[in-house]
């Protein structure tokens, strides 16, 4: 080692100690940390929104919230309609979205699992809607405002539709197919094939495009003998719980959907 | 599309006043211990533009992870497993003529029979009943009606034609269709002899049944089994032979001798069984062809338990010498046998794998009888038995993933583990269960049931998620199932 490295390395060795005392002289001035506010509750949703959601915020008193309906209960009076939107400055009001009632449900149809008690109410159009194995109705969205909004606020709307709005929307979309997805029991490791379906839907949830695969996860070589039909079980569960009872002013999110059947955990 | 409620603590310089809450559903307001939370209070601005830029930003991170062209994604987790409903109507004939089986238009109905049952013994169809289908034409058979078919409930169609050809065979079409999609699936036609139309029905049914499910298929098979009857002191025991569903019956040997543990040759048509004749039990052949019958090993030992190789080369099979048994392997045309076990247990109940590489046997070494695997030449031996109670008749499953094996608790039960022993599964539950046998696909095990009691004995079958058990119809009492390979 030569001189000038010993040097180099003493002064290295000082400066280091030095540094340490001074950061160590530090600790003892306990400074007092700032006090944390209270906690505040915020929700993370699984499902972004068209849409920026993010809230102008309004200065105007909220537009109540208004839960649901999940069952008629016998002889009530109909649910009340939504107060009706007072005049805003463009929107001309818009028909009620209403889905096409169904005639008759049809007779020969696979017997979905549901009791009868589930139906949901749809608060404009009395129509019956097809027995599915759901207690969430096609007005999921009451009183979260999606295009008319009764309050008096001035401030314009975010979003075209709300994360919300997508979630609850995904759910109701995943209960009308659920009662329609059967795969045979497969043999070794079938179940662990994911599929991704993209299905098109007309505005009056008939199918436009024919399922179409996507892409697949988990396919393994002992379960690639079972990918065919894995597939199609979950394009027949498509297919086979079409038309689809969705809102209609929701159109633009609901015409291309891409799903995930994840048949791993079989009821 | 779970909603999760999340809890943060904002950092704060200047600490809000206690009243500044952000209220409006997004706080649950813990602030107020043991109030109820205030009917919406009138927000004031600082609090407010805080939250805003706290939840933008957290709606700006998402955005970011999932770019917000918003394709509308839906999960679908879990499903119901449930049969598939599906139709299958009588088939149609070009032209009525007349054949060994009967006319070719009753023919059309029995061999949609046939298709029906097989579908519906694998557990995995639901066949609609004959009121729900209608009546197919020929001009019909590659062109469906899918619109009747559509609102009958099934979602697949099996339907085909029965035509006498010139020279006396029969041809099966057979189409496949997917009743949703209004697809065609696949189709095929079979050729068969007119007294072997059911052969062609089974193919029809392989044919729907392994497109629909993606397994190998398993219908145009047979089964050997010990057809008994008599009182249970003094039982005659015949070989007797029929299709994998019960039809087609016939005896192969005449019941004066009692006979065992019969087994098919994987290719063959050649079955190896024990046999007590001249009262010394010993281990035979027979071939299916010619009907003679051959001592396998020509030696004054008590053999039994024979077993095919999966190239039906050699026979492997138990050999009582002076006490001890053990297990050994003997070309399947006879010769010197080659011993490959020598503990001083007995060991019996040799399986091979199907790559033949391995055997799994039963032993009783440890003092109670276990499952043991060995390299096919008895080297490395290994115990993967290790549930309560005891286990005997193990079974190597065609697929190579699976041994069935009867477990001997508090009765007995049909059941199956991995080669390694993990992932045991009792699928039976009767009195006396025992005696597995693997389907050519690996997909079903038969095995015979033995009644409390009256010591009757029946054939059974059962799939591997031991829901789907019915019996197999045969004409007397009987035991000891052997499956067949698949026929050509």
């Amino acid at each position: 080692m030569e001189r000038s490295e010993r040097t180099g390395l003493g002064l290295s060795v000082v400066g280091h100690i030095g540094l340490l005392a001074i950061l160590s002289l530090n600790l003892m001035s306990v400074r007092k940390m700032p006090k944390l506010s209270e906690p505040m509750d915020v929700m993370l949703v699984d499902k972004a929104g068209l849409t920026s959601a993010a809230p102008e915020i309004s200065k105007e008193a909220p537009q109540a919230a208004e839960a649901p309906d999940v069952a008629p209960t016998i002889q009530d009076a109909p649910p009340p309609e939504p107060a009706p939107a007072k005049p805003q400055p463009a929107p001309a009001p818009k028909p009620a979205p209403a889905p096409t009632p169904k005639p008759a449900p049809k007779a020969a149809e696979p017997p979905k699992p549901t009791p009868p008690a589930a139906k949901p109410a749809p608060p404009a159009p009395p129509a019956k809607p097809k027995p599915k194995a759901t207690s969430l109705g096609t007005d999921f969205l009451k009183g979260i405002p999606v295009d008319k909004s009764a309050g008096k606020s001035t401030a314009p709307r975010a979003a075209a539709i709300s994360p919300l709005a997508m979630n609850g929307l995904a759910a109701l979309i995943a209960s009308q197919v659920k009662p329609c997805y059967t795969i045979p029991a497969g043999g070794a490791d079938a179940a662990s094939i994911v599929s991704k379906i993209r299905l098109r839907l007309k505005k009056d949830g008939s199918i436009a495009v024919a399922p179409e695969v996507v892409g697949n996860l988990g396919v393994n070589p002992a379960n690639q003998p079972y990918l065919r039909q894995m597939n199609e079980a979950a394009t027949r569960a498509l297919q086979r719980c079409a038309p689809y009872k969705l809102p209609a002013d929701l159109f633009e999110a609901w015409q291309d959907i891409v799903f995930t059947f994840r048949p791993a955990q079989m009821s | 599309m779970r909603l999760r409620p999340f809890r943060i603590f904002p950092k704060s310089a200047n600490p809000s006043p206690s009243g500044e809450r952000l209220g409006r559903g997004l706080s649950n307001c813990t602030c107020a211990r043991g109030e109820t939370p205030p009917p919406a209070p009138p927000m004031k601005e600082r609090g407010v533009s805080r939250a805003g830029a706290i939840l933008a930003f957290f709606i700006a991170a998402l955005g970011l992870s999932a770019p917000a062209a918003a394709q509308l994604e839906v999960d679908i987790t879990g499903g119901i497993a449930q049969p598939m409903p599906i139709a299958i109507p009588g088939m149609p004939t070009p032209s009525v003529a007349n054949t060994p089986a009967g006319d070719t238009a009753s023919l059309g109905q029995r061999v949609a029979d046939v298709v029906t049952n097989d579908l519906k013994n694998s557990g995995l169809f639901n066949p609609l009943p004959k009121s729900a289908l209608e009546t197919v034409t020929q001009a019909q058979t590659n062109a469906p009606d899918y619109l009747f078919w559509r609102q009958s409930g099934a979602q697949a169609l099996v339907q085909g034609f029965v035509q006498l050809n010139g020279d006396g065979t029969l041809t099966v079409g057979c189409y496949l269709f997917d009743v949703l999609a209004g697809t065609e699936l696949t189709r095929n036609g079979f050729i068969v002899q007119p007294r072997e139309w059911r052969s062609g029905a089974h193919k029809c049914a392989d044919l729907a049944y392994s497109r629909l499910t993606g397994e190998q298929p398993y219908f145009n098979s047979k089964v050997v089994y010990v057809s008994e009857t008599g009182p249970k002191t003094n039982r005659t025991k015949r070989l007797a032979m029929m299709d994998q569903d019960g039809a087609n019956h016939r005896f192969l040997t005449n019941g004066q001798t009692i006979v065992l543990t019969p087994r098919f040759a994987p290719k063959d048509q050649i079955i190896t069984f024990m046999s007590y004749t001249a009262n010394r039990p010993r281990i035979y052949t027979y071939s299916l062809d010619s009907g003679s019958t051959r001592l396998v090993v020509d030696l004054p030992n008590m053999t039994f338990a024979p077993r095919f190789s999966p190239d039906g080369r050699y026979i492997v099979f138990s050999m009582a010498v002076s006490g001890n048994t053990d297990i050994y392997r003997v070309a399947a045309g006879g010769g010197r046998p080659e011993r490959l076990t020598t503990s001083p247990g007995i060991d019996t109940g040799a399986s091979y794998s199907p790559d033949g590489s391995r055997i799994v046997f039963e032993s009783d070494r440890s003092g109670t009888q276990q499952l043991y695997v060995m390299n096919a030449d008895g080297s490395n031996q290994n115990r993967i038995s290790f549930g309560g109670g005891r286990y005997a008749t193990p079974v190597w499953s065609p697929r190579g993933d699976l041994i069935a094996f009867t477990r001997i608790g508090g009765g007995f039960n049909v059941g199956i583990m991995g080669v390694d022993g993990s992932g045991e599964k009792i699928l039976t539950n009767g009195w006396q269960d025992e005696g597995p046998s693997w389907s050519p696909n690996g997909r079903v095990i038969m095995f015979f049931r033995t009644g409390q009691g009256s010591g009757k004995a029946d054939l059974w079958s059962v799939d591997l998620t031991g829901v789907n058990e019915r019996p197999v119809p045969t004409p007397l009492d009987g035991s000891d199932p052997a499956w067949g390979p698949l026929l050509p």
